[in-house]
């Protein structure tokens, strides 16, 4: 078959980011692409069909300026049993990291946003990418971020 | 030191013990004026709170894989390749876990140059282990990602650019993939994943399914010029994983034991296929193909059993479910129990219908040996509880009395069984060797 528009907005590629953006589900069907959509907002688009049709662009963040972000899904962890997507966020007009997560077993809910660092020269440019933050769970389930700046 | 100053700007990590409601500093990874960059993991090593950190140092040009001792809350590096010639444009690297927990690497060390090569490699806790390129010498390509279906093993890598040379980077590049099913060690032929040869970047992935859950390895690439990501549902791989291991053996082998007595209606029966029972179980531990040579001793195992209708009928509940849990090696014998239910159900109705039911159970037995060693191992160490149970379940008296003795290899394989029988046996001990494995 052809290939398929994940997402056609015009800027929303993940080319230029260090990251990983992509969290399949175990239903095998449902899945989420996570891309910086330039306009300062970090959002995803989700499959049900297992990626023959891709839903519009939903944003996790509207306010804020999102300039690099990282994703870990519970899963990844071995042995983990959870079913959350977790979010690392560098904010450019904060200059702060953020950390998130999402419910796919609650209609995608997201949860209350918490600062992970108080910045003061966070300021990822767009096309120097080298400042991409990064979040993991480890197997006693603490989360870890790691974010550098330029 | 929670964070350092890098090029004017900050860096840190940073750790949450209440899913992501508080965060305290810890030791900082990343080196003073850098521009590198990185992704992490979980660790495997005997503190499950330790974790690993591919790094790409871009002033030095070098891949090392950074471990978090969380304890000691420090970090030690070391060199995965000191000669990689990375591009700010692209990650380079991506990483995914099998169900052991090991971490396998792919990456690029260079980029739209001849020489490049897209290599592999996993890192345990003993450190790394270079594995067999996955595409050597080649120029053209963009960007990689991994994928792990945790149920086989089976390694899934995605790249941008065919290795046959015929497309030129930033230009007409599809996505491809190509699979190992040794851990690195080779790999297939490549399969194209997208249709459209155009200015593809980066290409992103999934890491994998937990074992015993389903999974789609379904890679997204970017479009340069149209800022757009694209996939290929039609090519995308669907991983069929299982319900796993759940639950305790000795709770599984009362059922097993519960199931074989209910169905154990003419005394004495059962007593006489215990030895084809054990050869079976003994075969199954064995490499694959052997399990083809233990059909026939199932075979008449399974016909002898068949003595009463409406027994097997009843029992199949059990038997499936303690299949199911029994089912260690994942990926296996979830997708094989509706079969084997038929195959016992259909057992139990005249004796036409068995044989050809065993084609079933044949074709069940096999497929849920495809994990080859792994499930040679799993089938070891439950041989023992096995046995005991079967034995258990000889409710007719005077045949089978008392273990004597049970010895087994290093590997948990039988090696010799003595049984001890009371009074009204024929014999005073029954003594059972498998053939050792070939």
């Amino acid at each position: 078959m052809a290939d398929v528009t994940v997402r056609a907005d015009g800027n929303n590629r993940h080319y230029n980011y260090r990251h990983r953006d992509v969290v399949q589900l175990a239903d095998k069907l449902t899945a989420y692409s996570y891309a910086y959509d330039g306009t300062s907002h970090m959002s995803y688009n989700k499959t049900t069909d297992g990626g023959a049709n891709w839903g519009s662009k939903v944003n996790i963040q509207n306010e804020d300026f999102v300039r690099r972000f990282d994703v870990w899904y519970d899963k990844w962890t071995p042995g983990d049993t959870g079913n959350l997507i977790h979010m690392a966020i560098l904010e450019s007009d904060t200059d702060d990291v953020w950390y998130i997560n999402l419910d796919p077993d609650d209609s995608d809910a997201l949860s209350t946003k918490k600062q992970v660092f108080d910045g003061a020269t966070v300021n990822g440019s767009q096309n120097h990418p080298a400042d991409c933050p990064t979040i993991w769970k480890d197997k006693a389930g603490n989360l870890h971020i790691v974010f550098p700046t330029q | 030191m929670s964070f350092q100053l890098n090029n004017g700007g900050e860096s840190g990590h940073y750790r949450s013990t209440d899913g992501g409601l508080n965060w305290t500093s810890r030791a900082d990874p990343v080196e003073a004026s850098s521009s590198d960059w990185f992704l992490g993991y979980p660790g495997n090593e005997a503190d499950d709170a330790d974790g690993y950190l591919i790094y790409y140092d871009d002033s030095a040009g070098a891949l090392s894989m950074k471990v978090y001792d969380d304890s000691a809350d420090s970090w030690a590096e070391t060199s995965i390749d000191a000669s990689v010639n990375g591009h700010n444009n692209h990650l380079g690297f991506h990483g995914t876990i099998d169900d052991n927990g090991d971490l396998f690497v792919v990456y690029w060390n260079d980029h739209d140059a001849a020489t490049a090569d897209l290599e592999c490699g996993v890192w345990d806790s003993g450190g790394w282990t270079a594995k067999t390129d996955v595409v050597g010498n080649f120029d053209d390509i963009e960007d990689c990602c991994v994928f792990c279906d945790r149920n086989t093993g089976d390694l899934y890598v995605a790249y941008n650019g065919s290795d046959d040379g015929s497309e030129s980077a930033h230009s007409t590049v599809k996505c491809y993939h190509k699979i190992s099913n040794n851990g690195g060690t080779s790999w297939g032929t490549q399969q194209a994943m997208g249709e459209t040869g155009d200015d593809n970047r980066s290409v992103r992935c999934d890491l994998g399914p937990q074992s015993g859950e389903d999974g789609l390895f379904l890679p997204i690439w970017s479009n340069d010029d149209l800022n757009d990501n694209f996939c290929n549902a039609g090519n995308a791989v669907e991983i069929t994983g299982s319900s796993g291991f759940s639950g305790d053996i000795a709770s599984l082998i009362a059922e097993v034991k519960a199931a074989l007595v209910g169905a154990q209606t003419d005394p004495g029966v059962l007593t006489s296929k215990i030895a084809s029972i054990k050869s079976a179980l003994v075969g199954a531990m064995l490499p694959k193909g052997d399990i083809d040579s233990t059909a026939a001793p199932v075979k008449a195992s399974l016909v002898g059993a068949k003595t009463y209708a409406g027994v097997l009928d009843s029992t199949a509940a059990p038997v499936k479910d303690s299949l199911v849990g029994a089912q260690t090696h994942p990926g296996a014998l979830a997708s094989k129990v509706a079969s084997i239910k038929s195959a016992f159900v259909g057992a139990q109705t005249v004796p036409g219908v068995l044989a050809s039911t065993v084609a079933y159970v044949k074709t069940a037995l096999v497929g849920s040996q495809a994990g080859g060693p792994e499930f040679t191992g799993v089938l070891g160490s439950l041989i023992a509880p096995a046995k005991a149970a079967l034995i258990g379940a000889q409710t007719v008296p005077g045949v089978l009395g008392s273990v004597a003795s049970f010895e087994s290899d290093g590997n948990g394989r039988p090696v010799q069984v003595v049984l001890t029988a009371d009074a009204a046996a024929s014999a005073a001990t029954l003594t059972i060797k498998p053939d050792p494995p070939t």
